[in-house]
């Protein structure tokens, strides 16, 4: 874009008038929006629900478009566009029809009437609706509005969310917040419904024979014809400028041409879509729909296949109501677009994200987690059958098999290590402490890292869901210069994140020893059997396996907290010129070796026993969740790649949970101790 | 990380595992005082301590960095030996970290290294220990001996010299000599509001007095003056005191100074002037027909080379302003011989004991053609890779103990889990 725009500058008037239209399409969304007479797309006319054949819905979802710095599937962008808007990655239109992503990209891009009418906006709250004077009686407090509902107010919406722009977002309330988000949303979908405004239109020759010689003799035109022909009508245009006088008649009927061109032709540049017919040597920004008449005028690149790959997709809204044409519209665009990426070696996984995204690997993990921990209740009602821990087992290693096929894709897509983002930790946290449960499951084969690995598993995909959702935005976003190293995302990042596992499934582990030990069990000698059928705590040597376990996963967790922590520094001294500076982040990481070398030595040291490493255990858990989590609230530091918001309150409930727990235990353990106490047994 | 001498517990199978247990060395009542002394400093007791207030501290120097900046921090916390903790309004002292860094030195080394007992199941631990006193020794080494600062060209100008970010200095010069005093800025920068520093040297003709020193201030015109609320003005100008960033390298110190000839109550009054960090030219001073320059900036530090920025550039990730990557061409000129060479991300150029580092660019709101200059952050640490070593020694001493920790619990499981068997046959 910023080398089509330089060039422009050096052109005459043809290309200054594009380059206006050209500016003026960057802000053209908000002011033609907030226009008196504006109306809004579904309030001229009411259509019926569309339906789109399969074959249009598979080829839109692998079209390819850059977006944010990188080239993704449609479907992506659909994806976080919709959650953006409607909170949920699917939705449901006012016949109960469930739509996809990309469905309902597709109802926006091409049938603006009808979407305009779906209410698709999620408001949280209606103190929303209060800032942005929209009436909202007979509504639920969070409720869903319609575009055309949200019309009339645009003009507030927009000044309360320029005013609200000005608060940094981490001092924003909730409302100012889901003001600013909801007026995203909002002009997203208007420019979106305005996308494909050129090429609806048809564009009339009028009286100028050299004009329609050109365009082959038709007596109006399409977008993809002009853009096709734009070279010879700018020469034109041009030619007769100088040789007829200013009240020719084809001078005037081509200058209106131009003229409804420029104003017709003009549509938000809302979508990457089109790659440039040339090496990324020379241009590496895609283009957009109306980006097309500069292009062709003011560069020398090839504009051919974007004409057809434009025609097609104006056989995709001329074909509504024949399935069978729309289909091959849609894929002869799909395939020009994709053809042209390949040739700049920028498509080479837009089908594999596509698939991933629609595999949606970790939501189905979840469920299998939760299946797995349904067994797991149940293995412990019914301690003596089999069949719950085959079941578990499979269920387990079936969720672990998913996330790990995601994070595979992951590192395909990307290029990268398993872990460059914050949602990605979550991801292989996750993963790795089911591998490390199953691990340990078939080391001591009690079932209960078993058990244990089908929550923790639920946990994280639980969470990993929740924060895509909050963040409602790409999970694959570029990376910072930064942490443009494969080699110390693959060894620190990795390293340290094993170590936050380790020390979580630690803590998991706590969790059920201290558990089995206010149920009744002793660390140590068993329990006799009530009816000769023992509890899992009431087995021998059970809670004393336990705590073993627990201890161990401490030592992992010290091993890979240390070497992650020091291999940070080793990359801290190579990036920013010193080992250590004291940073939240890294002072979190060095507070988990720091804890579990203390559990270490408290234990050798005889200072603590079974319990006190369970309890210990549980503070270390505390302390991962503040070193992954709590310092990136704090807002300061140099990871200000890692800085997340909205994640404090999911922390405080973790950290009063396991409070709340920990009371628990102490007020048993003192029960317990005044109980011997007055028998004379402490 | 070190050993010690448990009492048993009373009622329960010892806990301590005997591979890294405690060495036997008679009954407590039989040891003299500097062997209970050695046995404390040595004992996992003492080594919980430190740890637990190493996390302690660590917790409350990363909650404090929400509201000072982490040079405060820093010293306060990290750098220092014993702190005052008056967050909850009253205050609280406890060891800093530099006293407790240097005292878990003595216990690892006297408990993890001298007292452990040697044998192969202590092994990984011994090695685990010698790399944290490694890692240890390198943070002492970067502490005592490294400078840090950064160096700002603009392609086509070169340097041979590198600025602090924090620490500043106060340089006299006289003009047509090269010869240069520098007074250090730890000399006066902590002074108290009220304070003053009296600075004399043999070869100045003059002593200088600084007073109202302030580690961030900016300088105001007269016209803006309040009397009886902000400091004198000289030639047109006073300093206004301004609370600390919390970026501290954004701050700006300020002070005013008076040359007196002699010392005293009757000293003779020859100059007085305020003395300003981002002033553009130094404060000038003539005395018995010679002429001084008087200059506050930022501490300056000698490198033996010159570097010279050649070319810059940044890349920037399609249709965003998110950098993609920033790297400079840059000749460094040593003794006669050059080298033409790159600085980027995560690839930094060492040379006699300098690493150079990419840190920034600007100005940030360039548009095309505007000059761009590139920030390098300069170090010169002699244990520049003392970590790396200490990394590779505590990574195969913790696998190596750990590795035969598991082993043995899966040989352990295993054996039981046949005993189970036969007794079922």
């Amino acid at each position: 874009m910023t080398a089509v725009v330089r060039r422009m500058r050096t052109r005459g008037l043809w290309a200054g008038l594009i380059a206006a239209v050209l500016l003026l399409g960057a802000w053209w969304s908000p002011s033609a929006l907030l226009a008196e007479s504006t109306s809004p797309p579904g309030t001229t006319a009411q259509t019926a629900m569309p339906t789109w054949p399969e074959g249009v819905v598979e080829a839109f979802r692998t079209v390819p478009i850059q977006q944010d710095g990188r080239v993704k599937p449609l479907s992506t962008y659909a994806r976080y566009a919709l959650l953006e808007q409607n909170g949920r990655m699917t939705y449901r239109t006012a016949a109960d029809v469930k739509r996809t992503p990309t469905e309902w990209l597709l109802e926006v891009l091409l049938t603006p009437e009808f979407a305009a009418n779906e209410r698709t906006f999620q408001v949280q709250n209606d103190e929303v609706l209060d800032a942005i004077g929209l009436a909202h009686e007979g509504r639920k407090k969070r409720d869903r509005y319609s575009f055309s509902e949200l019309f009339p107010v645009r003009q507030k919406l927009l000044a309360k969310s320029q005013e609200y722009t000005q608060i940094e977002s981490k001092d924003r309330t909730p409302v100012e917040a889901q003001v600013v988000a909801l007026a995203n949303a909002f002009f997203e979908f208007d420019a979106l419904a305005r996308f494909l405004d050129p090429l609806r239109a048809e564009f009339p020759i009028g009286d100028a024979p050299e004009l329609r010689a050109i365009m082959g003799g038709k007596e109006s035109v399409r977008y993809s014809d002009v853009v096709r022909n734009i070279r010879q009508v700018g020469e034109l245009w041009g030619r007769l400028q100088h040789e007829r006088a200013p009240d020719d008649a084809e001078l005037a009927a081509l200058d209106a041409f131009v003229r409804d061109l420029m104003e017709r032709g003009n549509s938000p540049r809302v979508l990457q879509l089109l790659p440039p017919e040339v090496g990324t040597e020379d241009e590496e920004v895609w283009f957009s729909i109306a980006d097309m008449l500069g292009v062709g005028m003011n560069t020398p690149y090839p504009v051919e296949r974007t004409a057809d790959a434009l025609a097609a997709l104006e056989g995709v809204i001329d074909s509504r109501g024949d399935p069978m044409a729309m289909t091959a519209h849609a894929e002869q665009f799909q395939s020009i677009l994709s053809d042209l990426a390949t040739e700049r070696g920028e498509n080479d996984t837009t089908e594999l994200e596509a698939a991933y995204h629609q595999g949606d690997w970790f939501f189905k993990a979840q469920w299998l987690f939760v299946l797995g921990f349904l067994f797991a209740g149940l293995g412990w009602l019914f301690p003596n059958r089999t069949w719950t821990g085959v079941v578990m087992w499979l269920t387990s290693a079936s969720g672990l098999a998913l996330v790990t096929l995601g994070i595979v894709q992951r590192c395909i897509i990307r290029s990268r290590p398993p872990v460059s983002t914050l949602y990605e930790t979550i991801l292989f946290i996750t993963g790795t402490a089911v591998a490390a449960a199953l691990i340990t499951e078939v080391i001591n084969r009690r079932r209960i890292a078993l058990a244990t690995s089908t929550f923790l598993g639920a946990l994280g995909m639980f969470l990993a869901y929740r924060f895509e959702m909050h963040e409602a935005k790409d999970t694959m976003p570029n990376l910072q210069a930064v942490l443009d190293t494969n080699f110390w995302l693959s060894t620190h990042v990795t390293t340290v994140t094993i170590g936050y596992s380790a020390g979580l499934f630690a803590s998991a582990m706590a969790h059920v020893y201290l558990i089995g030990k206010m149920l009744g069990g002793r660390s140590g000698t068993p329990v006799p059997a009530v009816g000769g059928n023992l509890r899992w705590y009431q087995q021998p040597d059970m809670l004393k396996s336990i705590s073993r376990m627990t201890y161990g996963l401490i030592a992992f967790c010290l091993v890979f907290s240390t070497v992650g922590t020091i291999l940070g520094g080793i990359w801290a001294n190579d990036s920013w010129g010193r080992f250590w500076g004291w940073d939240p982040k890294e002072n979190g990481a060095l507070m988990i070796c720091l804890w579990a070398a203390i559990i270490l030595h408290a234990r050798m040291g005889g200072f603590v026993r079974d319990t006190g490493i369970a309890v210990m255990s549980i503070v270390g858990g505390l302390v991962v969740g503040f070193s992954w989590w709590g310092v990136n609230l704090l807002g300061v530091g140099l990871h200000s790649y890692g800085f997340t918001s909205g994640a404090a309150f999911g922390l405080k409930v973790f950290y009063y949970v396991e409070l709340a727990f920990l009371a628990v235990v102490a007020g048993h353990q003192l029960i317990g101790w005044l109980m011997r106490r007055s028998t004379g047994t402490a | 990380m070190s050993a010690s001498t448990p009492p048993p517990p009373p009622s329960a199978p010892p806990v301590a595992p005997p591979a890294a247990g405690p060495v036997q060395t008679g009954s407590r009542k039989s040891k003299s005082f500097p062997a209970q002394v050695f046995d404390f400093l040595s004992g996992f007791g003492f080594a919980v301590i430190l740890l637990s207030f190493l996390f302690l501290l660590t917790f409350l120097g990363t909650l404090a960095q929400r509201n000072q900046s982490l040079f405060e921090v820093q010293r306060e916390y990290f750098e220092s030996d014993i702190i005052l903790w008056d967050d909850l309004g009253f205050p609280i002292p406890l060891p800093g970290v530099r006293l407790l860094l240097a005292l878990l030195a003595v216990n690892l080394v006297l408990g993890g290294i001298i007292r452990i007992r040697k044998r192969a199941a202590t092994f990984g631990v011994i090695v685990t220990h010698i790399g944290m006193v490694m890692l240890l020794a390198a943070g002492l080494v970067e502490y005592v001996a490294s400078t840090k600062g950064h160096m700002t060209l603009y392609e086509g100008d070169s340097s041979a010299q590198y600025q602090s970010y924090f620490e500043w200095e106060v340089t006299v010069t006289k003009v047509g000599e090269t010869r240069r005093l520098s007074i250090p800025g730890e000399q006066f920068i902590e002074l108290d509001p009220e304070g003053i520093a009296v600075f004399q040297h043999a070869t100045l003709p003059f002593d200088l007095v600084f007073g109202n020193v302030g580690k961030n201030t900016d300088v105001l015109p007269a016209n803006q003056h309040v009397a009886g609320s902000d400091l004198a003005v000289m030639d047109g100008f006073f300093l206004r005191k301004l609370e600390p960033n919390i970026q501290a390298e954004q701050d700006v110190a300020g002070l005013y100074f008076t040359a007196t000839a002699g010392s005293g109550a009757g000293a003779e009054i020859l100059d007085q002037g305020l003395l300003w960090g981002r002033q553009r030219a130094p404060h000038r001073l003539e005395h018995d027909g010679a002429v001084w320059l008087i200059d506050l900036h930022r501490k300056r530090f000698p490198v033996p080379f010159e570097i010279e920025l050649l070319d810059f550039r940044k890349e920037e990730h399609p249709g965003t302003m998110m950098a993609k990557a920033f790297e400079s061409d840059v000749r460094k000129t040593d003794g006669g011989q050059t080298q033409e060479l790159t600085i980027s991300m995560n690839e930094p150029l060492r040379h006699a004991g300098f690493t150079f580092f990419q840190a920034s660019w600007g100005p940030s709101d360039a548009k095309p053609g505007t000059p761009l200059f590139s920030t390098f952050a300069v170090v010169r640490n002699p244990a520049d890779s003392w970590p790396l070593w200490a990394c590779y020694v505590i990574t195969f001493g913790l696998l190596w103990h750990f590795c035969m920790k598991l082993w043995k619990h899966i040989q352990r499981e295993q054996g039981k889990r046949e005993r189970n068997l036969g007794e079922e046959a």
